[in-house]
């Protein structure tokens, strides 16, 4: 067990977001009984989160304040909800001296300790949490990057035709472009002007083979961003149509919104 | 605070209007949130404060913060109430609206001029990071429930979830190590 390596993978903030499986909690309990002392950082993480909670606060309704705590005071009374307070034993005076000593005593030690602690500790904590993040985002900027670049390959290739797809007397001003390219089987869609579906609803994209209607896909509304599509041989239109949410098995041709040859 | 979970836990009615008045804002922030409409965000903040009255006993400071706890309260009743079927009655408003996180995540735009120009510390917290924290936090979503609401592979759910809450700590750290600093050079003098 490696509690270093165990606080830079993260798994700690992903349980405290409530985001791990049965299989990673049962690591993490693991390693908090292993290591006491992750207990704090559990806290920590949990604070902040409640600070940011305590920053997104709006103030309810003055009249709510009154309405549930009276509420709250009829029920009680009410269910008789009423306990005992817990009793409550004297102390004897010579208790509360030794204890007020004691705690004196350790105050100060701990003060004289937490200051050496402090410093060395607090600039250990953030250069580790900074270095994965870090790595953390470089990773994913390095993802973005390649998707970028093979992207960028595919609408550089001669062989990717782009085929402009317009709107039908349906929606006149819709138009959509995909990027074709038989060498590579590859396609991409763009929509450049395709209206908002309605709440339910879905566009679909089909390609026309030899008369017949293959369903390429369900497309998601994305204005401004080029979606990977399935290559259809032969195709010889492409058209987009709306249907209900989940696709259909053929295509609804009185809301076919664009369509264009390959 | 320990008397103060020491009397909730006893079912103490008068340690609610304490934490109604401290959490109370915070928590109808969480539930509007998740409801979308004002009407309804104050029937669950009621059911919510009935129901952390009712079951302060069973609070387990072992397994996390007071807050930690009311806030599921909160956000488990919201969430009941908007699937119930009085809801979709009540409301025509759509509480989720996957294209406003969308647009948020991909604008450009500062902050809203909504805020009067008041920048909270977590602003400097940027969109992409803010919008995990709101859906997971908030909301309670699950890890697959984030991957396709914001259709984003599971591995940088994941990454950004790490990485927002790490962020998260250090924006608020950086604050609190002012105070100790300038605790500590009191002690100094002293």
């Amino acid at each position: 067990m490696d509690k270093e390596r165990f606080l830079s993978s993260g798994l700690l903030e992903q349980y405290v977001l409530g985001l791990t499986s049965p299989e990673e909690d049962e690591e993490v309990k693991r390693y908090l009984d292993a290591f006491p002392e992750l207990k704090a950082e559990i806290k920590a993480m949990h604070q902040a989160l409640e600070k940011y909670a305590l920053e997104q606060s709006v103030p309810p309704p003055s009249h709510l304040r009154s309405q549930i705590l009276s509420d709250i005071e009829r029920q009680s009374l009410s269910t008789d909800k009423t306990k005992a307070a817990p009793s409550r034993k004297g102390v004897s005076p010579w208790l509360l001296t030794t204890a007020i000593i004691a705690a004196l005593f350790f105050a100060g030690l701990s003060t004289f300790l937490y200051r050496q602690q402090v410093q060395s500790q607090h600039t250990f904590n953030q250069l580790r949490s900074e270095y994965a993040t870090f790595k953390e985002e470089c990773l994913e900027e390095q993802q973005n990057n390649q998707q970028l670049k093979a992207l960028y390959a595919f609408l550089q290739d001669p062989s990717t035709q782009p085929v402009s797809l317009q709107g039908t007397p349906v929606a006149p001003k819709a138009k959509a472009i995909v990027y074709w390219n038989a060498n590579k089987h590859n396609a991409y869609f763009n929509q450049v002007n395709l209206p908002r579906p309605p709440e339910g609803h879905q566009y679909q994209i089909w390609a026309d083979v030899e008369g017949e209607m293959i369903s390429i896909g369900l497309l998601d509304w994305q204005p401004g961003q080029l979606q990977p599509i399935r290559f259809i041989e032969d195709a010889e239109t492409l058209n987009i149509t709306l249907e209900p949410k989940g696709g259909s098995k053929k295509p609804t041709v009185e809301r076919l919104f664009v369509n264009g040859e390959v | 605070m320990g008397q103060k979970i020491e009397r909730l836990q006893n079912g103490d009615s008068i340690v609610v209007r304490e934490l109604y008045d401290e959490y109370g804002p915070a928590l109808y922030g969480v539930i509007l949130k998740i409801v979308g409409s004002e009407a309804i965000a104050q029937d669950v903040l009621q059911d919510t404060f009935i129901k952390i009255w009712k079951n302060g006993s069973t609070y387990d400071p072992g397994k996390g913060t007071l807050f930690t706890w009311m806030l599921n309260i909160a956000r488990n009743t919201a969430i009941d109430q908007r699937r119930s079927a009085a809801f979709r009655h009540h409301s025509a408003q759509e509480p989720l609206d996957a294209s406003l996180y969308n647009s948020r995540l991909h604008s450009t735009t500062q902050p809203d001029p909504e805020q009067n120009g008041v920048r909270k510390v977590v602003e400097t917290l940027e969109k992409k990071y803010q919008v995990i924290i709101e859906l997971v936090y908030f909301q309670g979503f699950t890890q697959r429930e984030v991957q396709e609401y914001l259709n984003l592979p599971l591995g940088t759910v994941k990454s950004r979830a790490r990485i927002a809450l790490r962020k998260l700590r250090r924006i608020f750290e950086e604050h609190r190590i002012i105070l100790i600093v300038i605790t500590l050079n009191l002690l100094n003098f002293s």
